[in-house]
């Protein structure tokens, strides 16, 4: 009698595929549905796991687009502490679904974000992306003109999107109540203060992900027509859960709707494809060495696994090192670790 | 008897032009000259024993050879002089300009920029470009031995104003000159101190080659000559200045040797 199962290659069954792999060699985890042209024009986003797939991009000479630079003769970690050299704007890590498409949004002046501007010591910050000024600027005024050069930026980026890549990173987020804003960091961490009569805990379901990608695509479809995503979940856990969890709890709640939102979109959607960064980082097969001891940052050995067999997936090789200057994910550009600092 | 060596770039031609009309009225000092042109100066190096020039394998044979053509010599030792003057030492004024062109800054300058700075990063951008012109550890060890002093390239003559190219970078950068003057005033103190850090001494810019837009007046500029057989550069060149300008960073200089002038450690020594 014949079985479904009985032609299967290797790669289908977990004893061949995973019990038996050598503990550094993941395997045959990725083939991408469409093969990236290094000549197509290249948007990268989402959290800091995305600063990566940007960087590894880059040094295979692939056209990531940049909207915002500075000299090139300044180093690679300066242009990164202020948010450059990072993304396709400088709008610095992007954790969910639901602020990528209140950027998206907010650049066709659809949406203007509640709240846009915190103050922390007379000192004033882009509510949406309070940590590419990290001492602030002077005043509110400067923060528009800047928030205004910056959507300027984010909407060319778009325009001359061809492959769209979005890392998904939490689902947790704060939102304000009356507008539904919602803000890459909780206010009172950088900057600004937490009222609770403001703002509110948000925990988006999948099915919230998978809504705002959706419509993510419909509007890059719109502008590009023939525009291809790629979609990928950060394996980095969370610093710090406020759904009242076990941050471990949280955490697989958390990474298990982004993937089921990224599961749901590649079955819709024919262009777009999905990289399992997770998968490859949380292999039961690596044992947790891609982990650092603090056992949530991803190690540089993690992090070159992932990005070499993207590349390589794609027919890609690195011909330079530009990838941002970290070797710690959960480290430097990463504002959701000054959660840290609450803990007792 | 104060002997002073010159090394550099093509930017020493206005020191050497300067020392050949001087030297008759100081003859208590006594300068030699190790300079070198772009490309090529990057060809000559400092040595562990505090031997400078182009030697193989770093340096090639063209290299090797027109230092022979221009000096006389490929190599000297520093530890024979009282003091280096290194003149043509690379400067963050253009990239300034480029940085002014380029960007709209927060309180410094507003125009039909592609990028914009907050202040803030601004000032960071400086302090960094200021950082980039410390010189590698190779010379810092040197200056612990040698007294080293630099002179960093000139700013533009006002000339470049006349060449479609450049005219646009300087102008928005000299548009207000109060403030473009008092950012190179800030610059340079903070790369003084810095080299100073370093026990390099630096000579600036005399005030009088500079226009009232902060950029070097022309008649600085004019008639300067190239470090090979004495030959003008350019009517339209910009960033070479000539004698008089010479004149006045050796008079500098030479002020400098007489009030700060320390016993060299291996002047001493030999």
């Amino acid at each position: 009698m014949d079985s479904p199962y009985q032609n299967l290659p290797r790669r289908a069954f977990w004893r061949t595929a995973v019990g038996e792999q050598a503990a550094d060699d993941p395997g045959d985890l990725y083939r991408p549905r469409w093969k990236l042209d290094p000549q197509e024009r290249v948007f990268t986003a989402g959290s800091c796991f995305a600063q990566h797939v940007g960087g590894a991009l880059r040094a295979a000479n692939v056209r990531v687009i940049d909207t915002e630079v500075l000299p090139f003769n300044l180093s690679k970690s300066f242009k990164n502490t202020y948010g450059y050299g990072l993304f396709a704007a400088r709008f610095g890590n992007i954790y969910t679904s639901r602020q990528m498409l209140q950027l998206i949004r907010e650049t066709t002046g659809e949406i203007s974000p509640a709240l846009s501007i915190w103050e922390q010591d007379d000192r004033f910050f882009d509510a949406q992306r309070p940590s590419v000024e990290p001492r602030g600027l002077e005043t509110p005024e400067q923060v528009r003109t800047h928030r205004e050069f910056h959507l300027r930026c984010v909407k060319d980026a778009l325009d001359r999107t061809q492959v769209f890549v979005f890392t998904f990173g939490l689902t947790e987020t704060w939102e304000h109540i009356d507008s539904g804003t919602v803000y890459p960091t909780a206010p009172g961490v950088l900057a600004g203060h937490f009222d609770p009569e403001l703002f509110q805990f948000k925990n988006l379901s999948a099915v919230e992900c998978y809504r705002d990608f959706v419509a993510i695509r419909a509007r890059m479809k719109e502008l590009k027509p023939k525009c291809k995503f790629i979609v990928t979940v950060s394996p980095v856990p969370l610093t710090a859960t406020a759904s009242g969890e076990h941050v471990e709890v949280a955490t697989a709640r958390s990474k298990a709707s982004l993937r089921a939102a990224c599961a749901m979109l590649v079955d819709e959607f024919e262009d777009v494809d999905y990289f399992p960064s997770y998968e490859i980082i949380t292999s039961a097969n690596s044992k947790g060495v891609y982990f650092e001891e603090n056992k949530r940052s991803v190690t540089k050995a993690g992090v070159d696994l992932a990005m070499n067999m993207f590349l390589s997936a794609h027919d890609l090789t690195r011909q330079s090192e530009t990838s941002p200057d970290i070797h710690n994910v959960g480290a430097e550009f990463c504002e959701d670790v000054l959660l840290e600092a609450f803990a007792q | 008897m104060k002997r002073i060596l010159v090394i550099g770039s093509s930017h020493a031609g206005a020191v050497k032009a300067a020392w050949d009309e001087m030297k008759q009225e100081n003859s208590t000092i006594e300068l030699d000259f190790l300079v070198l042109p772009w490309p090529h100066l990057s060809e000559f190096h400092l040595y562990e024993d505090m031997t400078y020039g182009a030697k193989a394998p770093l340096a090639g044979q063209k290299a090797i050879d027109l230092s022979n053509t221009i000096n006389g010599r490929e190599t000297v030792s520093l530890t024979e002089y009282d003091l280096v003057f290194w003149v043509g030492y690379h400067s963050p004024v253009d990239a300034l300009v480029r940085l002014m062109h380029n960007y709209a800054i927060d309180d410094v300058i507003e125009h039909d920029a592609p990028q914009r700075l907050s202040f803030i990063l601004f000032r960071e951008i400086l302090m960094e470009l200021v950082n980039n012109c410390i010189p590698n550890r190779m010379w810092l060890d040197a200056a612990k031995q040698t007294k080293l002093v630099i002179h960093l390239c000139p700013i533009a003559a006002e000339t470049c104003l006349a060449i479609p190219q450049n005219k646009k970078n300087w102008r928005i950068a000299t548009a207000n000159s109060r403030i473009f003057k008092r950012i190179l005033e800030l610059m340079m103190k903070r790369l003084s101190a810095r080299l100073a850090h370093h026990n390099i001494d630096v000579v600036e810019q005399p005030q009088e080659t500079l226009a009232e837009n902060g950029m070097t007046k022309t008649e600085f500029s004019v008639g300067s000559i190239r470090l090979m057989n004495a030959e003008a550069h350019p009517e339209k060149d910009f960033s070479h200045m000539n004698s008089a300008y010479g004149r006045l960073l050796l008079n500098a200089l030479f002020v400098k040797l007489g009030t700060t002038d320390k016993e060299s450690p291996n002047r001493a020594a030999s």
